[in-house]
């Protein structure tokens, strides 16, 4: 199956919240300067590290803004970049799923948050030192790695051992792992240790008793990543909120420092508020973190754009998605940005992209279009109807419409052909009588009907974005006041706004605004009742437009 | 047809008419008093002595033919066309009142229903720049201020409902979507996907 673009694959999401998959790609200018600062925090940490890390060296990075903004992807971006799988070992907590929340839960989460590939780091760098003193003829380290006569006599590499430790083929024989480690290790990290070796960290929750003996164990565990791998030891905590228990732990933590390790806390602006008025102590260590990442604008147009273009450019291995189609695809992105404030943020975009691109492979298009994004619209969020539109406009049709009706000469047109058509309508009905279509009814005059109060009402359609032009035009009309009873201009957005503050109008013309929704509606009215389409609903909507826009 | 013949004989001679014994003798073939009387009746046409004998006229020419003939009746038919042309007047102002009172009270009805043009005294460019600069003035480290803060500032300045003042934030983010940013949260707010949007921020966008 081919996707759209000639993509392999979908390249969006269709998980509601990220998934470390998901997030490998990163987009929007926003969201990679958050990602460099976060990036450069965690440098400059690792690179000010002596060889014994003190309470100094822990920094405090908040990232700070609303639910489906990115910040979940880019904590788990920031967690799988290769460039820092060097530098950084890193748990990754998702407090919403720690119920109830005690101290115990916690714990058990932080040491589940750190990635198998982390846990599989340490294993191997800890059993690596055990070789190192068994080579040295160190007898509890031989002893530890089950290292005996038979290996010797048959010359097997002490190494191998670590091999079948790592499998899990081979047991340790953990009564000389004390010997082994106290050296460098502290009886705490050499618990930690054990747990580490055995693969069963989480066992380590059954030792803790209370909220010190947590952050202790987390400095243990940062303590061995620095004296074993050098590295920073990242602890995030997404879904940060204002708990009770939960700013128990994460105040401890910050009192505590501890060194050589990041504490990132990802929080909503409510949250952040509701801490500062539960707790003004968390508040005010928040308020000094080293690090404020910011992520404004994370929604804004071309935000959104960017992460979009990001997933396609990533998978677009034969250059299919050129600079037209990118023009192509924003201007029907821009549009869905416009209606839908439902959309304006990275989540429901992305979940948008995704369905619209299984809609166009079904669709046999090879690209993603209008009609895929109106079907998307329609299955997806069958509530949402276009804002303001009284014709009930489909999405792919308002799509169209709105990318001919930028150009205001082009439309202008087929607008007085549109409002000639609606009188004939509303003539049909009985909203409007004596229609008369003759166009040589006076200079700028569109048409002539009598409303149902018997006035005389003469029409001109005016659209210019051009003031000095619009007022000429509309002094111009106003002459042919006397021949009517009253003389309706239907102008666009533009232009009202500006004759509004120079107007010299007679008392017997009224100016109508014609938003784009309308001048949209009108256009689809047009091309139905030129296509014989206009049924009893549609003639109904067409009288609500008159109406709205004054003509009866 | 023999009194369509008889009108148009008689519409013909204008305002000096024609007498009744000429049309007798021009349409000798028919019954021409009871045609006359008939046209009488019905009001087409008049018929009067001028000096010894009966003339026939059209209502119009008739009304004309007096106007010309009677000087008390000329003063008369004026004032009376006066009064009717003020008449006229009046009934078309009266019409025009009334149509824009309609018309008022449509714009009055669609506001309420669209909510597009609060019932405020402020503008939305001067409600920007009351809005920028409370945000400026509430706005604490990271940037994001709870809307009814704003609220609660603008609406003591301003005679302000507090519907209408969270109108106006909609419109004003509508309209400057790439100066503002929401999040949700919060006692009042803007709803969207069915949140409340209780906070808000200016972007400082580069």
């Amino acid at each position: 199956m081919t996707y759209p673009y000639g993509l392999e694959i979908n390249p969006y999401p269709s998980s509601p919240t990220p998934s470390i998959s998901d997030s490998k790609i990163l987009g929007g200018k926003t969201h990679k300067s958050a990602k460099n600062a976060i990036v450069s925090c965690i440098k400059d940490l690792h690179s000010k590290l002596d060889k014994i890390p003190t309470d100094k060296d822990f920094r405090l990075i908040t990232l700070i803004q609303d639910v489906g903004s990115g910040k979940t992807h880019l904590a788990l971006h920031i967690r799988g970049l290769t460039e820092l799988s060097e530098n950084t070992i890193c748990s990754y907590v998702d407090l919403s799923k720690v119920a109830p929340r005690n101290i115990t839960n916690l714990y058990d989460a932080i040491l589940g948050g750190f990635s198998a590939y982390d846990i599989e780091k340490l294993r191997f760098a800890l059993l690596n030192i055990a070789v190192k003193h068994a080579e040295k003829n160190a007898r509890n380290a031989k002893r530890l790695l089950n290292y005996g006569f038979k290996d010797r006599i048959k010359g097997t590499p002490i190494l191998d051992k670590v091999e079948s430790v790592m499998k899990g083929s081979l047991k340790l024989n953990y009564s000389y792992l004390r010997e082994t480690y106290s050296e460098e290790f502290s009886e705490l990290e050499i618990e930690i240790i054990k747990s580490l070796i055995d693969n069963k960290l989480k066992s380590d929750v059954e030792n803790i008793r209370s909220l010190e003996g947590v952050v202790n164990s987390l400095s243990a565990i940062s303590s061995i990543n620095y004296k074993i791998l050098r590295e920073v030891t990242i602890f995030q905590f997404d879904e940060f909120d204002s708990n009770e228990e939960s700013l128990g732990l994460i105040k401890a933590i910050i009192n505590a420092h501890i060194p050589s390790s990041i504490l990132m806390l990802m929080l909503t602006p409510s949250s952040y508020d509701e801490i500062r008025t539960q707790n003004a102590s968390v508040f005010d260590r928040l308020e000094k973190a080293n690090y404020k990442i910011d992520l404004a604008g994370s929604s804004t147009f071309n935000e959104l754009l960017d992460i979009i273009f990001e997933y396609l450019r990533f998978n677009d291995h034969y250059h299919m998605f050129d600079s037209n189609k990118e023009n192509d695809l924003a201007s029907q992105i821009r549009i869905i940005y416009d209606e839908f404030p439902e959309f304006r943020n990275v989540r429901s975009t992305l979940n948008i992209m995704y369905h619209a691109t299984e809609i166009a492979v079904k669709q046999g298009s090879v690209i993603i279009n209008e009609e895929a994004i109106d079907e998307t619209i329609k299955s997806v969020y069958p509530g949402l109807k276009i804002k303001g539109s009284l014709m009930g406009v489909p999405l792919s049709d308002f799509i169209k419409i709105r990318k001919a009706a930028n150009d205001i000469n082009i439309i202008e047109p087929e607008i007085r052909d549109a409002v000639r058509n609606l009188l004939s309508c509303t003539n049909y009905t009985g909203n409007v009588k004596e229609l008369n279509l003759d166009s040589r009814l006076g200079d700028g005059i569109d048409v002539v009907y009598n409303d149902e109060f018997g006035s005389k009402i003469a029409v001109s359609v005016i659209l210019n974005s051009n003031y000095a032009a619009a007022n000429a035009q509309i002094s111009n009309i106003s002459k042919s006041l006397n021949l009517v009873d009253k003389l309706l201009i239907l102008t666009n957005n533009n232009t009202i706004s500006n004759i509004n503050a120079n107007s010299s109008m007679n008392g017997g013309s009224t100016l109508v605004n014609m938003d784009k929704t309308k001048i949209i509606d009108l256009i689809y009215f047009n091309n139905k009742f030129k296509n014989q389409e206009i049924m009893n609903e549609d003639l109904l909507k067409s009288i609500t437009l008159a109406k709205s826009i004054k003509l009866c | 047809m023999s009194s369509e013949k008889l009108l148009e004989r008689i519409l013909s001679t204008g305002v000096w008419g024609i007498k009744k014994t000429d049309l007798k003798k021009e349409f000798n073939l028919l019954d021409v008093d009871t045609i006359l009387e008939d046209l009488s009746k019905s009001g087409n046409i008049c018929i009067d002595k001028k000096g010894a004998s009966y003339y026939c006229w059209t209502s119009e020419a008739y009304i004309q033919h007096i106007v010309n003939s009677d000087a008390k009746f000329r003063v008369l038919f004026e004032s009376i066309n006066s009064l009717a042309n003020k008449l006229d007047d009046q009934t078309k102002a009266v019409k025009d009142v009334l149509a824009n009172t309609i018309e008022l009270f449509s714009d009055n009805h669609n506001e309420k229903l669209n909510l597009n043009a609060p019932n405020s005294n402020i503008g939305l460019e001067s409600f920007k720049i009351e809005f920028d600069k409370c945000l400026t003035n509430i706005s604490d480290s990271i940037g994001w201020i709870e809307l009814c803060k704003v609220r609660s500032e603008i609406t003591n300045k301003h005679e302000m409902s507090q519907r209408v003042f969270y109108d106006l934030v909609d419109q004003l983010i509508n309209k400057y979507q790439e100066e503002y940013e929401l999040s949700t949260g919060g006692e009042e707010g803007i709803v969207v996907r069915g949140l409340i949007h209780g906070y808000i921020r200016c972007i400082q966008v580069n």
